[in-house]
């Protein structure tokens, strides 16, 4: 098995550092990886981090999804591995359609940035296995277009397979049932918008988002 | 033969517009009572070779749904599919 975890970087990515950093706080070994290589490497785990990948031209996560590595990246969701898309980066999984629905601009008109309180619906997936379900965790949100959405049916289906992971306490953009993070059926893929990475260290305002990397760290085995 | 195709992808029915409705607000501040609804969506303008009408249409409809659009959200049309006069 593979001894680090690979954080993508597009053009437009901007949160690939702090990414880094927080697993590097945590103990793990994080490398960025470029989307034009064809070739992953083999990594124990992805995370495609926060941003604005192609300018988010055309629609966030569109032109994303068919970078070189996005095919790689598909390919070890597929065979079980650990994916984490934060903000852009869920944008890129729903795209790609590793995960179901899409994120479309916040209902209320503004881009938002500040800290929000979470409620943890499920500990089925890596992200939150180390979290009590119920439990509450707050992480700063920074998006304009974090309005979860998807039809009724599919709303049906991530209810009863348990794939809503967070929900906001308080709706802050309109999110479908409020959701704020999902899984895939089998849980190895997550998206969530709201961005641990930025909430690591006490310095910084909080520390909730450890357990998310927490979580991605042991599952990776590493 | 060379074909221009005109693309425009609209959010399906039901689906929020929030640029649509601040765009509504500042119609209403304009005066124009009468408008009830503004929607919102993308145009795209291709140009491309093909054998014959049926093949360029089937090449933009397949980009558009591929990539223009996205089913969640969006539905697609080809508006026009012209003989391009440009060189």
């Amino acid at each position: 098995m593979s001894s680090s975890i690979g954080v993508v970087v597009f053009p437009g990515t901007n949160c690939e550092h702090d990414v880094v950093r927080a697993l590097t706080l945590l103990g793990a070994k994080a490398e960025l990886v470029w989307h034009g290589d064809s070739e992953l490497g083999d990594r124990a785990a992805i995370v495609l981090p926060g941003g604005f990948a192609h300018g988010d031209y055309l629609r966030p996560g569109a032109i994303a999804r068919f970078s070189n590595i996005m095919s790689s990246v598909v390919k070890l969701a597929n065979a079980g591995r650990p994916v984490l898309g934060i903000c852009n980066g869920f944008q890129v999984l729903t795209e790609v359609g590793l995960l179901p629905g899409a994120l479309q601009k916040n209902s209320g008109l503004r881009f938002i940035c500040s800290t929000t309180k979470l409620s943890v619906v499920s500990s089925r997936s890596f992200s939150t296995s180390t979290v009590e379900v119920g439990q509450v965790i707050s992480l700063p949100i920074n998006h304009f277009e974090g309005n979860y959405t998807c039809d009724a049916a599919t709303h049906r289906a991530l209810v009863e397979n348990d794939q809503i992971v967070l929900r906001y306490v308080e709706n802050p953009n309109g999110s479908v049932d409020s959701i704020a993070a999902i899984c895939n059926e089998a849980g190895n893929v997550v998206g969530m918008m709201p961005h641990p990475e930025r909430a690591v260290e006490e310095l910084l305002g909080g520390t909730d988002g450890r357990s998310i990397f927490e979580g991605l760290i042991a599952a990776a085995g590493l | 033969m060379k074909y221009e195709a005109v693309v425009e992808v609209l959010l399906k029915d039901g689906v929020s517009d929030p640029e649509g409705v601040a765009i509504m607000d500042a119609v209403i501040s304009l005066g124009y009572g009468s408008v009830q609804k503004v929607a919102t969506g993308k145009l795209f303008r291709l140009l491309l070779q093909a054998e014959d009408e049926n093949a360029a249409a089937d090449v933009v409809s397949q980009i558009a749904e591929q990539l223009l659009s996205n089913p969640v959200l969006e539905d697609f049309r080809v508006r026009d599919l012209l003989v391009s006069a440009s060189a």
